[in-house]
């Protein structure tokens, strides 16, 4: 009797998922936990184990397929056996495969398509697509040379860091024109000098020029699966929570010593955010109504104080969960953060990893933005967002003006949960904590 | 820093040896009144007499054998074969005793032997006197080898391998005994297996050891004036071999050419190639892993073909800019 393999249901918010490509061809043998198919979900690519030993008889769906979950998309019986009747998927509808193609899933060139021949690329520009998450078949290549790292890095980030990319892409200028002196990746730093360098105005006078008449061409970028499930959820959130946004500012000058001091002492690469995640643990364990879910007439207090930290990627803002943040050391969390989100830009996290949160961070202070309203992830009731480091005038004791470093913060609440003087002890307690930087490592 | 030749850095690692340590003695063909066929151990027999510099007869079994066995007994024998040709005479003694020894007698004996011995070709002295051969001892477990290729190298590797309670094979560059370099005074070592990167780069690694290196460094140079930045990784101890630097090096530069004087096949290139292929550094790889070796062949006597038959400077220069700018070609199946 033959054994169905379906599109697997990988996560509770998971209603359909792509086929990136099939890593057995029928005919071929399969045993249970055998990778059989890659799978794209809304948040990972996945490994599609067998479960059933035997031969792989039939493929009922194609590579670059969208196929709803449970539905049956290949057969694993004995050789020769016959196909068994699939209602389901004759129920399916063909017309909605492949409409829109995401990154990741090779819809033009096809070069990458199993059996179809592999593209050249050396392994170190495997290695960058695969970190990236594109396909090598749309990299283009000089002359037919096999595609090396460079290629990949200028196709998808003209030859910058990934943090230089997006820093960027947000203050609106070109990569292609920071191109470094005598080669080089482009980092932060040149990001920063060439955005101090010219205004917004400048580089776009510079970016588009007022060349040539006729009409420029429009193009159609689809979404990425993530950012449609995002976008749901987003809007969700925003039609049917009453929110409100607070804002505070952390006088973060002695947290700043402090962390240099830690980072200097070896080892350790604590960030700014990873002492704000530490902060917010502490004034969540102290105002348990903001670490809840709503669950309909009510509130759940949760337990455990899990963080979800909001990571920017190439297709699209994953958000994935750091559990029980409150009992990790200060370098365990920050080490456990950055593999995270590492791992988030890569898509190699496991689709556990993005649910249970009990509350969100959201920081883009490196973009220099001061203060930003974020939207909250249902069903929880807060979330933080985390501006930039901005330097300000004070008077010290003694009346001389000095300069103090003070950081934006910014809490979205939802009201039926938290109402004004609940939601301001959290941002209180929470701004605080930043200001005594002793009390974060009690 | 005082300058001397790869020679006479050799030459006073073995007499500051010889007077720090009584058991250190030193045996070999025409090492004593003639001072060496390549003049390293001039003036050793006046300095340390007949007794620890001792001339013996045309048989490189009966010297290496004696070795093995004056160590075995608690001496720290430096023997010389004349040509590290001749090694084939002494092979027994080299990789069945030597080598094998501690294992055999449950370390129970050890065997801190030194077998000094010019190699490589360039002298016009054709089949059995120029070959390169430290891949016969590197593929046998048990025993060390090191190819220095500066004069401070040479006495730093020396001083280390007398005082190593293992068999080394101590292959010094035929042709580098007259190049000059700096060379600290007194006592140092310079630990096997560790590797030196000789010039920093980030577009081509070149790997290479002994008189290779200072023809990469050169090549480097050139390909410098075009705008390429080559790295190269010096591994000065073939074994114990330095995986850890080539790894890194790679990494970094992720295009490899590999140099070395011995024939290609089966050569100690294909062990750093298979290192970098089984390691991590496969995954920063950006082209084919390239050799550029001895042709498969013996040392021809005229020579012109002797000459052509090496990686040269202008080879090693054309391929690191070809890999830097991804115009290499490679052998089709």
């Amino acid at each position: 009797m033959a054994q169905s393999v379906i599109m697997p249901k990988s996560g509770m918010a998971m209603e359909e998922g792509i086929i990136v490509s099939w890593l057995k061809k029928v005919g071929e043998t399969v045993s249970p936990g055998e990778a059989i198919a890659t799978i794209e979900t809304d948040k990972a690519v996945l490994d599609l184990e067998a479960e059933a030993a035997g031969t792989l008889i039939a493929i009922l769906r194609e590579a670059g397929d969208r196929v709803p979950v449970t539905q049956i998309i290949a057969w694993i019986g004995k050789p020769g056996e016959a196909v068994p009747e699939s209602p389901s998927a004759e129920k399916s509808q063909p017309a909605a495969a492949a409409t829109a193609p995401s990154p990741g899933v090779n819809a033009g060139t096809g070069s990458a398509s199993p059996g179809g021949g592999r593209v050249a690329a050396t392994p170190a520009a495997r290695r960058v697509a695969s970190e990236a998450g594109i396909d090598l078949g749309t990299v283009p290549s000089a002359n037919g040379v096999p595609v090396a790292a460079e290629d990949v890095l200028r196709y998808v980030r003209k030859d910058a860091t990934p943090l230089a990319a997006r820093m960027a892409e947000a203050a609106g200028i070109d990569p292609a024109s920071l191109a470094r002196e005598g080669g080089g990746r482009i980092r932060k730093a040149d990001v920063e000098a060439a955005a101090a360098g010219a205004s917004t105005g400048e580089r776009l006078l510079k970016e588009r020029p007022r060349s040539g008449d006729g009409p420029r061409p429009d193009s159609r970028v689809p979404f990425t699966s993530i950012q449609r499930i995002t976008g749901l959820r987003l809007a969700r959130s925003h039609a049917e929570i009453p929110s409100v946004t607070s804002f505070a500012q952390a006088d973060v000058t002695s947290l700043l010593a402090a962390r240099e001091s830690l980072n200097a002492s070896g080892g350790l690469r604590i960030s700014l955010n990873d002492l704000t995640v530490r902060a917010c643990t502490k004034a969540l364990a102290a105002n348990p109504r903001v670490n809840a879910v709503v669950d309909g007439d009510g509130l759940i207090l949760k337990g455990n104080i899990d963080i979800g930290i909001a990571v920017a990627t190439e297709t699209g803002l994953l958000v994935p969960v750091l559990r029980d943040a409150d009992r990790l050391s200060l370098p365990e969390q920050s080490r456990r953060s950055r593999d995270l989100a590492e791992r988030a830009r890569t898509r190699r996290l496991r689709p556990e990893e993005f649910e249970g949160g009990t509350f969100t961070v959201s920081n883009i202070g490196m973009y220099g933005i001061s203060a930003f309203t974020p939207i909250i992830n249902p069903p929880q009731v807060g979330i933080l967002g985390v501006g930039a480091v901005e330097e300000r005038l004070a008077l010290d004791p003694d009346g001389r003006p000095v300069v103090r470093k003070v950081l934006n913060l910014c809490f979205t609440f939802d009201h039926r949960a938290l109402d004004g003087a609940e939601s301001s002890a959290f941002l209180a307690a929470l701004r605080d904590l930043l200001e005594s930087p002793i009390h974060l490592v009690l | 820093m005082r300058e001397m030749t790869y020679a006479e850095a050799i030459r006073e690692a073995l007499s500051e040896e010889m007077r720090r340590d009584e058991s250190v003695f030193f045996i070999g063909e025409d090492i004593g009144v003639y001072g060496g066929a390549f003049g390293v151990s001039k003036g050793m027999l006046a300095e340390f007499g007949p007794k620890r510099v001792r001339d013996t007869p045309i048989s490189e079994t009966a010297i290496v054998g004696c070795g093995v066995g004056a160590a075995m007994a608690g001496l720290r024998p430096v023997v010389e074969i004349m040509f590290s040709d001749f090694v084939a005479v002494a092979m027994d003694q080299i990789v069945n005793q030597a080598a094998k020894a501690r294992f055999q007698f449950g370390g129970q004996f050890s065997v801190p032997l030194v077998i000094r011995t010019p190699s490589g070709s360039g002298t016009g002295a054709a089949e059995q006197h120029s070959q390169s051969l430290e891949a016969w001892f590197v593929h046998t477990p048990g025993i060390k080898v090191a190819v220095p290729s500066t004069p401070a190298d040479a006495k730093g590797l020396l001083i280390s391998a007398i005082r190593d309670p293992n068999p080394v094979l101590f292959l010094e560059q035929k042709l580098l005994y007259r190049t000059k370099g700096e060379v600290p005074e007194g006592d140092y070592t310079v630990p096997f297996g560790q590797a030196a990167v000789r010039r920093e780069g980030r577009d081509v690694a070149v790997i290479t050891y002994g008189r290779m290196v200072a023809r990469c460094l050169e090549a480097a140079q050139a390909a410098a004036a075009e705008g390429i930045e080559a790295e190269v990784l010096d591994l000065r101890t073939l074994a114990p071999m330095d995986r850890e630097a080539i790894i890194r090096t790679v990494k970094k530069c992720g295009r490899v050419l590999i140099v070395h004087e011995a024939c290609r096949t089966g050569g100690v290139g294909g062990e750093i190639a298979a290192t970098i292929a089984d390691s991590e550094a496969f995954f920063w790889l950006d082209a084919p892993v390239r050799r550029l070796c001895g042709e498969d062949t013996p040392i021809p006597y005229n020579r012109n073909l002797e000459d052509s038959i090496v990686p040269r400077v202008p080879g090693i220069t054309e391929e690191i800019l070809r890999l830097a700018r991804r115009e290499a070609s490679w052998p089709r199946a």
